[in-house]
């Protein structure tokens, strides 16, 4: 899935990927990015690798080291540090790439009602950010909660389907 | 909080698996070759992460290097010191 050209200015991207696939494919589009500029993440659900974007980055010929200094993460790990995360995105953040915004508002031992008040906060956050540069937040579709309201308030929605490879015949 | 980078083993455990293919096509006795290098790979790893090298692959072909020349050195001088009996 070509994620480049749906990173426009003015639009909130969503992309849903099936938990089996997880978050390596994305690695090649972000190479490409990373050579452009600086490059911003947002790690939700600890699903970046800094070693496969540096794959990706040396299979497309170039030198690791000088794109990978552009390239600037910032790990959440909890739905308050998700928010305070969002909430500190400047006008150089751009772009920003949010990993399974979700996954930090699935625990349990924050309360409904505060998750739900943060998630709005996130939202509302999300669309304003969006004004000044482009943004892509992948969400895992195993998480449902949330969910519907992040969809409803995207402007494109990329889909990653699981497809299932077929086993190779084994000869010994 | 949190590590920004994967730690070293598990980097060299993925690599590990990204070689399963290739080591299932290779006779039995080199398959076991490819495991001592793997094994002389896995000596080193402290050094490996602690160099932070984007592509850990690198160090660890180098620490198989490493090792390899160690047993070139150790033969060497095992075959020097015939030589110098001679």
């Amino acid at each position: 899935m070509d994620i480049l050209p749906a990173l426009t200015q003015g639009r909130l991207c969503v992309a849903l990927i099936h938990p089996a696939i997880g978050h390596a494919w994305l690695m090649q589009p972000l190479a490409a990015l990373a050579q452009g500029g600086p490059l911003n993440v947002i790690d939700g659900g600890n699903h970046f690798n800094a070693y496969r974007l540096a794959k990706a980055i040396r299979a497309q010929g170039f030198d690791p080291t000088p794109i990978l200094k552009r390239v600037y993460i910032s790990r959440s790990f909890t739905c308050h540090q998700l928010t305070a995360c969002l909430l500190l995105v400047t006008s150089q953040c751009f772009p920003l790439i949010v990993f399974d915004i979700l996954s930090s508002f699935q625990d349990e031992n924050v309360s409904l009602h505060e998750r739900k008040g943060l998630f709005s906060t996130c939202l509302s956050r999300l669309r304003q950010i969006t004004r000044a540069g482009p943004v892509l937040v992948t969400v895992k579709t195993n998480h449902t909660e949330f969910i519907d309201s992040l969809l409803a308030n995207c402007d494109q929605i990329l889909e990653m389907q699981f497809q299932p490879q077929p086993v190779p015949l084994l000869l010994f | 909080m949190g590590r920004t980078i994967p730690s070293i083993t598990l980097a060299f455990l993925e690599e590990q698996d990204s070689l399963k293919r290739f080591r299932r096509a290779l006779r039995k006795a080199d398959q076991q070759v490819l495991d001592d290098l793997l094994v002389s790979a896995r000596q080193h790893i402290a050094a490996s992460g602690y160099a932070a090298y984007p592509l850990p692959l690198e160090t660890f072909l180098l620490a198989m290097l490493l090792e390899e020349h160690k047993e070139i050195m150790r033969l060497r001088a095992i075959v020097e010191s015939f030589a110098d009996k001679e």
